[in-house]
């Protein structure tokens, strides 16, 4: 384990961001090197605006974020050196080269490797010598994760980033973030409103909504322990730990726990007969999240 | 704050020879009935021709959304700030030194004195141009403090903004008839407002234009 595993790659505390009708936060969130984080949430949730503050384009009232160890002061931009970032639209030159134009982002980042961008560049098939106007969308997403990744950030953030690419490049952009995560250096801050992306990526889920983060789980044990449970018990107004939907058909039940165990022990316990049980997506999850029904914990991280 | 000016300059160099190019046509039409006044015509159209180009830089930038490409580059929101304000103005410098180069070569090809008036006269112009060119700058930073609910600064940025105006005005209205005290007034005041365009931008709480 390097030394950078010691500490976090980023801190979220009391972050606060108000518009007329809407505040984000309080936020607090933490981040460890080797954790890919998904941040989901509906449009309007305060995603992008989470986002927007950790990368210094929106000043918050109130908080701090510091980005391994170091604050994103406005004007110490060092802390920038260990982010990347790749969000919905890219600010490139666009009747610049793809080679300029990541020529350009490495004469301002003092990590900044040419050899690096180049594979990179070269392993997704990114034409350089192209003028960024006449790149497809895919190829200009591919051009903000390669001008993202050249200097080696360790923290990578990721706005949507795979918004409007065709189900082929999607792929390939979420292999790529895939075997970037695998070294276990970096760290990810991924949000989207795709579940599928980040089903296979994320470590971790925060979920938010109205600009409040309702649940922040590890993925796997929210697939562990989500379930959906039917079964066929003679009984009326049932009361089952971990429930948080229940549907009855005369004798027949259908819930949707949290707590998966817990039901089944205490459907065991009532007597219940042809319990069957079926894990749910995560999409499926989120939905019952979002929607306030499975929100009533605050996992502890 | 040099690097960012100079990359933005740099891709900006078909509208700067854009401009320049229409400059020097105006100055050539201007000047077809007065051939004697060509260079300093076309010095001066060149000026102008700066201005305007320089004013559209800021929109420019702004469709092309280049304030996402920033938090890309370890680049300080001060620096930003200042390349942002001094990009037109440098622009317009450039003019007038082109324009001034114009006149002074003409005035040695003909083999005349260098008369300072006139070879100076591009660089006067656009010393009077500056303030109205960060002029709409700061009209930029006053919605901006205005959308941002800063009360305070939208009603500081709205008294640089009428301050701004009426001090070029008053000079050029003639409350002070010489003309390089003027000029260099007018200078001044265009340093001033460039300073203040780039303090309120520094202040905003929102870059996501």
């Amino acid at each position: 384990m390097s030394e950078h595993n010691s500490e976090h790659a980023l801190i979220i505390e009391r972050l606060v961001k108000r518009y007329p009708g809407f505040t984000l936060g309080p936020i607090d969130l933490d981040l460890q090197p080797g954790v890919v984080l998904g941040l989901i949430g509906p449009n309007g949730a305060g995603k992008t605006t989470t986002l927007h503050c950790l990368t210094g384009l929106l000043v918050p009232e109130a908080g701090t974020i510091r980005v391994f160890g170091r604050e994103n002061q406005p004007d110490d931009p060092r802390w920038r050196q260990d982010i990347g970032v790749v969000g919905e639209e890219s600010g490139f030159y666009l009747r610049w080269t793809v080679e300029e134009n990541l020529r350009l982002v490495g004469r301002f980042q003092p990590n900044w490797s040419d050899q690096r961008a180049r594979r990179l560049a070269e392993r997704f098939g990114l034409p350089l010598t192209k003028r960024v106007n006449e790149l497809s969308k895919g190829n200009k997403a591919k051009l903000a994760i390669v001008a993202a990744l050249g200097h080696a950030p360790r923290l990578l953030i990721l706005d949507e980033p795979t918004a409007g690419l065709d189900p082929i490049v999607r792929v390939e952009v979420l292999g790529m973030l895939w075997e970037l995560q695998e070294d276990g250096e970096h760290a990810i801050f991924y949000s989207t409103h795709v579940l599928s992306d980040i089903e296979r990526l994320a470590d971790e889920l925060v979920f938010l909504s109205d600009g409040r983060i309702l649940q922040r789980s590890a993925k796997d044990d929210l697939v562990e322990s989500w379930r959906r449970i039917s079964f066929r018990l003679a009984a009326d107004n049932l009361s089952l730990p971990g429930v948080i939907d229940h549907r009855q058909v005369r004798l027949e039940h259908q819930v949707t726990s949290r707590d998966h165990q817990a039901t089944l022990d205490a459907l065991r316990g009532l007597g219940a007969e042809g319990v069957e049980q079926a894990r749910m997506s995560i999409d499926e999850i989120a939905v019952e999240i979002l929607t306030g029904k499975g929100a009533g914990r605050v996992a502890a991280h | 704050m040099w690097r960012l000016t100079s990359t933005t300059l740099r891709y900006r160099w078909r509208v700067v020879a854009l401009a320049w190019a229409v400059g020097i046509f105006a100055g050539l039409q201007l000047s077809l009935r007065t051939p004697e006044k060509l260079a300093i015509t076309i010095g001066l159209m060149v000026v102008v021709a700066s201005a305007v180009a320089g004013s559209t830089i800021p929109a420019l930038e702004r469709r092309e959304h280049r304030r996402v490409l920033l938090p890309l580059l370890v680049v300080g929101r001060r620096q930003v700030a200042a390349a942002r304000a001094v990009a037109p103005a440098a622009l317009l410098a450039l003019g007038a030194a082109l324009g001034t180069c114009l006149c002074t070569l003409d005035a040695l090809f003909r083999g005349q004195v260098v008369d300072p008036d006139l070879v100076l006269a591009p660089i006067a112009v656009a010393a009077q141009l500056l303030p109205y060119m960060q002029l709409a700058l700061i009209a930029v930073e006053v919605k901006a403090a205005h959308d941002e609910a800063r009360r305070g600064s939208e009603r500081v940025a709205a008294l640089v903004l009428f301050l701004g105006f009426a001090f070029p005005l008053a000079i050029n209205l003639g409350a002070l008839a010489e003309r390089w005290v003027a000029c260099a007034l007018a200078l001044g005041v265009g340093v001033a407002l460039t300073v203040a365009a780039g303090v309120l931008y520094r202040r905003r709480l929102g870059f996501v234009e």
